[in-house]
């Protein structure tokens, strides 16, 4: 086998596979959508329910952020080849809700643009990721693709590289009549805004998930106050808001963080002690969970995203960005929407 | 000036690895590029060869089936200029270029090959439900009306690959039991059973599949066919294809990785001598695979799998039981390359292992002349990477010519740290300077950087000689373990051996000594140095006056400007006159020495006692360049045997010097003379303070009126180049007067 076949560009990959020529979404680039609800979809099987259908309907749901796939770095414990490559890619088990549009997301780690900066894979990495999506939109009948979204939680140093990797799918995208949006993390807020045409404000995952003294790191209204106080924030990109609505369970074994528990219940008291309140339980005894070994003694912090932390964070959203904005709530999960009544939810798209 | 301005070629860290450190698991045998990236690729090209009758070198096939791209070979097919250059500079295009037949196939070949990789490509998503690769498409019909001889069973191949592309496994296996019978039996058509292997495991015909993949000794086929989720990988490997490469490649990473670990730099676990403990289970497991496989007899190479035992529990500190696996290893069948990398190994632990004795001195002279030999006889795979980064390399044990790493490593990790325990010291400079000159003497070039005098970095490659002799900085024999040796034994040791030299007392001194830099003058200018730092100065002019007239200039203290200033001024001054800068220095202590043992003039001996503890005072300090090659004992890029002696001997320097200037002023047959002296040492507020009435003293104050500032300021200038420098003199000497 030759391993050193020349990567093909996109024309000659549109001429190879007839599939993908002449595909193209007719729709025009569309204009920044304000006020439309939308929530994103996080998991590896794109599979609506019930439940899920009639939230979409009672809350006028107009957009999926629909994560495709992930983007990783990959090296091949025998072949020791290396590369970029997807990984949990999403299946389609349901179709498209009727009126909905599925905006595909990916996921960037941070490991896969290192690779993509050390090995001057930008364009490379562009026309793959676009091509892959629009292949995966075609092929599940998803709809026109009118906008993609990227999510990576780029730093000052790893910045430039996904700056120039958005530059490139933004330009392949021009090509589709789609836009290129951009997950923002609060800490992203005061560095240069990624050149794309909108970006959403991740209001999660605010604390330290591993510090065990942390309270709640999902929403922490103090947290996001300390990002948007003080210097005005000015941001280069018109931006929509994602507000959390998960729960999950933090397991440590003394100060040792263990893993993420998704049970968020943890009311068996022949298993689970309060832990001094606060949501914090003490295993008291031995058990699986989840594929995971607890032991007696150790600690499982509850974290859920509560409405009163979000109503504060939305106020100070406000205040920071009066401007015309969508609301995205993340994720589409039942279980999650249980501990919440339909008017807290739809408070959540009104702020 | 080039040679002020040279710099070293790393600008920072990491500055230095211990030689103990050099990585010695070899996995695999050296392969060429076509075995190690396709199995059964030489195979093939040999087919080619037979099949167009041609006797183009098995590389140049290599070339052309494996790595030219289509176009390329299309050039060739359609007689294209490019294709006509091409098969100038190929001898099997050149067969192409007139043979269309073998040229439309390794084309139609090429096709098929892209296509199916962007299918299999991770990246690949079809566009619609019904998506079939219209190239995949046309290669199956095309390679199926292939109606010639010749090429049948590559078409039959490209059928097949193309069929199974596609995802067409019935079709597959339908046109295979059509046509294999009429297939030759050669690599070609076993090529195709894996993939007909691979389509019946598709329709669920597993037992069919496997028994191809069985036949076929295909590792990955049969792991997916047998995989029930308890074996492990290497398990399912060994019980059905105990010979397969992969398996072997398997076990050579998981030991590399172990190694990698046991020597990394943040963690030094072999100065333990052992991994981890979380890792001592996982090497005593593979331990034990590895003797089960050697030890069963299933495999053609037990060797191999000894030799890696033994690496496995040495790294878990179980050296005695690591040597004598590594016997089972050099007495097992396999190949000679383990048996070179196992005796390797046997040669690292005799010397970590068997005590110091005549008789293991003889048997490690003859493995390191085997060794010697392996250097020579491999070196074209370093030549290249010695001149280009040798110097360098070496400088700090950075690993990169396997068998003079490994000789580098017993002999300075082991054999000179034994060699100094049983005060061998003249025999470890022999060994040392091996390790560090064997290579580049073979070699005898390497390149060097500096800034030229506009601030331009260059690079150049000079000879050994050149490097040695020239302007520039020599990056290597200031900085290596010789010089380490030379520079801190007693210097009795370096003088033995230099007498030694080129009349070597037996012919394993010879053997080293041959293999060795043995220019005497090298070490001549160090003994003389040596001397000087230890006030010999009589053996300093002895050793130094047997030096060729201008040698101080190859010295880099030379070269960096530090063998310039005056040793008997009491401030900075250039002389204006600076060679033969050390032995004229030495003489002139020399003659001081005489005249202070002989002089009757009580003044006159105080003066050039003063004198004398002057330029010794000097010599270490802002002099340092006539006792030192570093300006401290924390300028150093290596430290091999221990901490250098830097501070050690400067301190009984500064010692004795303040004793004679003690002394000197003590012996001052009056005050006048005594003020004079501590005038001329520049202690002017000491002879105004404490001897107002001598000459010296209306000297000072009919110059300065602002005394007390003015010594303050002489003070802080001092001070400033050196804590220990002419104010503790100073002090200390005013402290003598009084009592005096």
């Amino acid at each position: 086998m030759n391993y050193n076949v020349p990567v093909v560009s996109l024309l000659a990959l549109a001429l190879i596979l007839p599939g993908c020529a002449g595909k193209k979404p007719s729709a025009p680039a569309p204009e920044p959508r304000d006020g439309e609800n939308a929530v994103y979809y996080w998991k590896t099987r794109f599979d609506l329910d019930d439940s899920d259908m009639s939230f979409l309907k009672e809350n006028d749901i107009k957009r999926i952020y629909l994560r495709y796939f992930d983007v990783d770095y990959e090296k091949n414990p025998v072949t020791l080849e290396e590369g970029i490559v997807p990984v949990g890619t999403v299946s389609f088990v349901s179709e498209r809700p009727t009126g909905v549009e599925i905006v595909p997301t990916v996921f960037i780690t941070v490991s896969a643009l290192t690779y993509i900066r050390v090995h001057d894979l930008v364009r490379d990495a562009a026309g793959k990721m676009v091509q892959r999506l629009l292949n995966m939109s075609s092929y599940n009948e998803t709809g026109p693709v009118r906008e993609v979204q990227l999510d990576c939680d780029w730093t000052e140093s790893t910045q430039e590289t996904y700056f120039a990797l958005c530059r490139a799918v933004r330009e392949v995208l021009k090509g589709e009549n789609a836009i290129l949006s951009s997950t923002i993390r609060l800490h992203q807020l005061r560095l240069p805004a990624p050149p794309v045409d909108r970006g959403v404000l991740m209001l999660y995952n605010t604390g330290a998930m591993r510090d065990p003294s942390e309270k709640n790191s999902i929403l922490d209204a103090g947290s996001v106050k300390l990002y948007l106080t003080g210097e005005p924030v000015r941001y280069a990109l018109p931006l929509d808001f994602a507000y959390p609505t998960y729960s999950w369970g933090l397991w440590f074994r003394g100060n040792e963080f263990k893993g993420i528990l998704h049970r968020n219940d943890y009311s068996d008291g022949s298993r689970y002690a309060d832990a001094g309140g606060e949501g914090s339980f003490r295993v008291s005894k031995e058990h699986m969970l989840e594929g995971h070994h607890l032991i007696p003694g150790d600690l499982i912090r509850l974290e859920t995203s509560e409405m009163q932390a979000i109503r504060e964070t939305a106020s100070l959203v406000s205040a920071a960005f009066p401007g015309a904005h969508s609301n995205i709530i993340y994720h589409l999960d039942s279980e999650n929407f249980r501990h919440y009544t339909q008017d807290e939810i739809t408070d959540i798209y009104h702020y | 000036m080039l040679l002020t301005c040279s710099v070293r070629t790393p600008a920072c860290g990491p500055w230095y690895y211990d030689p103990q450190t050099y990585l010695m698991y070899r996995p695999c045998p050296a392969s060429s590029e076509a075995a190690e990236f396709n199995p059964g690729a030489r195979e093939n090209c040999l087919l080619w060869q037979r099949q167009c009758r041609t006797s183009a070198p098995v590389d140049d096939i290599y070339r052309i089936v494996y790595k030219t791209p289509l176009e390329d070979l299309q050039a060739l097919l359609d007689h294209t200029p490019a294709g006509r250059n091409l098969s100038r500079s190929n001898a099997f295009a050149r067969v192409l270029w007139n043979d269309r037949e073998a040229a439309e196939m390794l084309t139609l070949a090429k096709e098929c090959e892209i296509a199916r990789s962007e299918l299999n490509s991770p990246w690949y998503y079809p566009a619609s439900k019904n998506e079939r690769p219209l190239v995949l498409d046309q290669v199956a019909d095309k390679a199926g009306e292939y109606q010639g001889e010749r090429f049948r069973n590559r078409y039959a191949l490209q059928r097949v690959r193309a069929l199974f592309a596609l995802r067409d496994y019935d079709e597959c296996i339908n046109f295979w039991n059509d046509v294999s019978v009429l297939l030759q039996e050669d690599v070609i058509k076993k090529m195709a059973e894996r993939y007909i292997a691979g389509a019946y495991f598709r329709v669920g015909e597993v037992g069919t599949a496997r028994d191809y993949y069985l036949r076929l000794g295909d590792v990955d086929g049969l792991y997916f066919c047998f995989r029930d989720g308890q074996a492990s990988w290497e398990e399912v490997l060994y019980s059905y294809a105990p010979d397969c490469p992969a398996l072997r490649e398997w076990m050579g990473s998981r030991i590399k990785q172990e190694e990698a670990l046991f020597y990394d730099t943040n963690d030094d676990y072999w100065k333990s001598g052992s991994v981890p403990a979380e890792d001592n289970g996982k090497c005593i497991d593979l331990a034990r695979f590895c003797e089960r496989v050697a030890g069963e007899g299933r495999v053609k190479d037990p060797d191999f799998w000894y030799y890696s035992q033994a690496y496995l529990l040495f790294l878990t500190g179980r050296a005695g039981e690591a040597y004598s696996v590594l016997s089972k290893a050099l007495a097992s069948d396999g190949s000679q390359e383990v048996k070179d990398n196992a005796r390797v190994f046997r040669l690292y632990l005799d010397s970590v292992l068997k005590p110091w004795s005549p008789s293991y001195e003889a048997e490690m002279i003859e493995g390191l002349k085997w060794l010697d030999g392996m250097i020579v006889g491999h070196l074209d795979e370093a030549r290249m990477e010695t001149v280009e980064s040798g110097v360098y390399k070496m400088g700090i044990n950075l690993s990169f010519y396997y068998w003079n790493d490994m000789m580098r490593k017993i002999v300075l990790s082991s054999i000179v740290p034994k060699l100094l325990e049983n005060h061998r010291e003249t025999s470890a400079i022999r060994f040392a300077n091996m390790a560090d000159n064997r290579l580049l003497g073979l070699v005898g070039k390497s390149r060097v950087c500096y800034l030229d005098k506009d601030g331009k970095l260059v690079e150049t490659v000079l000879t050994m000689n050149q490097l040695r002799t020239g302007d520039l900085f020599n990056e290597h024999d200031y900085s290596n373990a010789l010089f380490e040796l030379a520079d801190t034994l007693d210097v009795v040791h370096l003088e033995r051996y230099v007498t030694s030299l080129g009349q070597p007392g037996s012919r394993e001194e010879k053997f080293l000594d041959d293999r060795g830099y043995t220019d005497k003058a090298f070490f001549r200018e160090i003994i003389g140095t040596k001397h000087i730092r230890e006030m010999q100065y009589k053996e300093a002019v002895e050793w130094l006056s047997l030096l060729p007239k201008g040698y101080q200039k190859r010295i880099n203290t030379y070269k960096t400007g530090n063998l310039s200033r005056d040793p008997f001024a009491q401030s900075r001054q250039k002389l204006k006159i600076t060679s033969d800068y050390k032995l004229n220095f030495a003489r002139k202590m020399t003659e001081l020495e005489a005249a202070i043992a002989t002089g009757t003039d009580g003044a006159e001996r105080a003066r050039k006692t003063a004198m004398y503890a002057t330029g010794m005072r000097n010599s270490v300090t802002m002099c340092w360049g006539m006792s030192f090659y570093r300006k401290s004992a924390a300028d150093t890029d290596t430290d091999y045997f221990g901490p250098t002696c830097f501070s050690r001997k400067r301190d009984a320097v500064l010692s004795r010097s303040e004793a004679l200037f003690d002394q000197a002023i003590r012996d001052c047959p009056d005050r006048e003379t005594a003020a004079a002296i501590l005038y001329s040492l520049g202690n002017m507020k000491t002879v105004a303070e404490q001897y107002p009435q001598t000459v010296s003293a209306g000297i000072i104050q009919g110059s300065c009126d602002k005394l007390v500032d003015y010594h303050l300021e002489k003070r802080n200038h001092y001070v400033e180049g050196y804590g220990n420098g002419p104010y503790e003199f100073e002090r200390k000497a005013a402290t003598t007067m009084r009592n005096h």
